[in-house]
């Protein structure tokens, strides 16, 4: 396939990054593996990879070069999804934003990375800053933009301390690059709470227009997560014929993901290249190898996600996409193990009570309503709950859905009923009086501020 | 916040800016058919379109004339992306 450059003068090929990897392909990989194209390049000991190694081992991308329609059309014809959680259809964000081109839009890099246990981002980051800031390029190419933002926590310091070198080594481009340190707080990485931030204000979410109509002072602003830019880098390179080649029609491209909890080793990010299991991913990498026996179950898509037994999760397809997913979303890509033997119930009740901590305290359901949500998973996993006190917490669950200005009530709900339908027979327990406290090896629980 | 925009729409729904909702309570008395408060006494409103020349339509006006915390508006139904930006975006 070839996109007719703006002049007109020479085509760009899009040339495949190398030859297919050897049947059966493999279903995932880690940072340098086989068949991987995020991830690929050098293994973890060589570093962050240099802008020069970086040019060697992919072309130079001069995104001026491409017509913006053109590249707008590359990204529908992928099909990628926003990686940041939402799912949103990247073409759709990117169309909106460049139909407001002439309104001085703005283009952010959503490095943020709020989800404590995630770590892809992070990783892109520490060992690609090429690939992301020459897909936060195209972005900016293809929605008229001269300005770029990539905002990170300066706390997960080596991603931030190594944009910050990579930044410096692409000083003489043609876009204006500003990394900008992003306030500790998990509704922070929401969309109009960075648009809010950047226009002066506080982090703190808004109603009204989405923010690529109206965002960052005042101008159309596309947000994108660090992952879904790097994606862009790989479809404008290498087309998107290529990049469906990984994952399958209904979930289309390769995809990160971060394992957590009771495995070998926490933390690893791999890529999913076509679809797998659960089990599959667990069992497949070494890393990922369950360390218990079979686990109770698996925390899919962050903290804000969705619990799954344990048993259907390892034989349930993960996949970007809501059907690959049997209707769970991938959302910020983590996989969380819960071991067998640990209270799934007074893990969510530690979860909600750091989640209601984290809202910006703006909107009365979510300021009122998720620590109200949080106490009545506290009684219930403290043995103290009586069947009319559970009933209650449903009721708070419902009210609280759909509410406050931003994603983040609806999040928190989505966990908890997943928790009350998937814990279903310790809640019985717990009803009869059985106290627990949160698994304390494993998985991995956020620190909760005692105001 | 009073007057949304002027365009050639016929129907619209209430647009509820949780932020800013402090409660007050008075949107609901204004117009009980489309709007209810909830527990905590916070506003929630039916997503459901108003169409001109109805009566709801007039009295959910009132609502968004009434409310304290300019928290409520009348947006071109359905909600078009491509729409004038809602007036309660505020950098
Ligand atoms: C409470 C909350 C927290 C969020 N935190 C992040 C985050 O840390 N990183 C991120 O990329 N997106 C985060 N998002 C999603 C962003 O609002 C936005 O949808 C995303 O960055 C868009 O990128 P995408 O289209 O590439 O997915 C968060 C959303 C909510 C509601
Ligand atoms: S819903 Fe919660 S986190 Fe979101 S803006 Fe309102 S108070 Fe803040
Ligand atoms: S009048 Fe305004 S502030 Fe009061 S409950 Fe209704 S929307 Fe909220």
């Amino acid at each position: 396939m070839s996109y007719p450059l703006l002049s007109g003068d020479q085509a760009v090929e899009h040339r495949p990054l190398a030859a297919p990897p050897p049947a059966p392909a493999p279903a995932s990989g880690r940072l340098g593996g086989a068949g991987t194209r995020l991830l690929a390049g050098p293994p973890p000991e060589a570093g962050w990879e240099r802008l020069a190694d970086h040019m060697a081992r992919l072309g130079a991308l001069d995104v001026r070069r491409y017509d913006p329609a053109d590249l707008r059309s590359m990204v529908s014809e992928s099909g990628l999804l926003g990686r940041g959680g939402g799912q949103f259809p990247t073409a759709a964000k990117l169309g909106t934003v460049a139909s407001r081109g002439d309104l001085g839009p703005v283009v952010v890099v959503n490095a943020s990375e709020g989800e404590p246990a995630s770590r892809k981002d992070s990783v892109l980051l520490e060992y690609r800053p090429h690939l992301v800031l020459d897909g936060a390029e195209v972005a900016a190419r293809t929605v008229g933009a001269t300005e770029v933002v990539v905002y990170a926590h300066r706390a997960r310091r080596r991603a931030f301390g190594t944009v910050a070198e990579a930044l410096d080594e692409r000083r003489s481009g043609p876009y204006h690059f500003r990394l900008v340190d992003a306030p500790p707080r998990y509704v922070a990485g929401e969309s109009s709470a960075i648009a809010s931030f950047l226009s002066g204000t506080g982090a703190l979410p808004r109603g009204g227009a989405p923010v690529a109509v109206y965002g960052a002072r005042g101008r159309p602003t596309l947000v994108d997560n660090a992952e879904t830019v790097a994606h862009l880098a790989l479809i404008a390179r290498f087309g998107p014929a290529w990049w469906r080649q990984a994952g399958d029609d209904r979930a289309p491209g390769p995809t990160l993901v971060t394992l957590a909890g009771e495995v070998a080793s926490p933390g690893t990010v791999l890529e999913l290249l076509r679809p797998v299991s659960v089990g599959g991913l667990l069992g497949a990498t070494g890393s990922g190898a369950v360390t218990g026996p079979a686990p109770r179950a698996v925390l899919l898509g962050g903290y804000e996600g969705t619990w799954v037994d344990g048993p259907a999760a390892m034989a349930m397809p993960l996949a970007r996409g809501a059907a690959a997913l049997g209707g769970v979303r991938l959302g910020c890509g983590l996989v969380a193990v819960l071991a067998e033997g640990a209270c799934g119930i007074a893990t969510t009740a530690r979860l909600a009570r750091w989640l209601a901590g984290e809202s910006a305290g703006q909107c009365g359901p979510c300021r009122i309503g998720l620590p109200a949500i949080a106490d009545g998973l506290e009684t219930l996993a403290t043995g103290r709950s009586t069947k009319s006190d559970l009933r209650h917490l449903w009721r708070l669950t419902a009210q609280v859905r759909g509410r406050g200005a931003c994603g983040h009530p609806s999040g928190v709900v989505g966990l908890v009923e997943s928790a009350l339908e998937t814990f279903s027979v310790e809640v019985r327990e717990h009803l009869r009086g059985a106290a627990c406290l949160p698994a304390t090896r494993g998985f991995p629980l956020p620190v909760v501020r005692r105001p | 916040m009073a007057t949304p925009p002027a365009t050639t729409t016929s129907s619209w729904s209430l647009h509820l800016d949780g932020a800013r909702c402090d409660g007050h309570g008075i949107c609901a008395v204004c117009c009980p058919e489309r709007i209810y408060l909830d527990a905590w006494g916070y506003a929630v409103t039916s997503p459901s379109p108003l169409h001109e020349g109805e009566r709801s339509l007039a009295r959910a006006r009132r609502a968004v004339a009434a409310c304290p915390a300019g928290a409520l508006a009348l947006v071109p139904s359905p909600r078009s992306r491509r729409g004038p930006a809602l007036p309660g975006a505020v950098a």
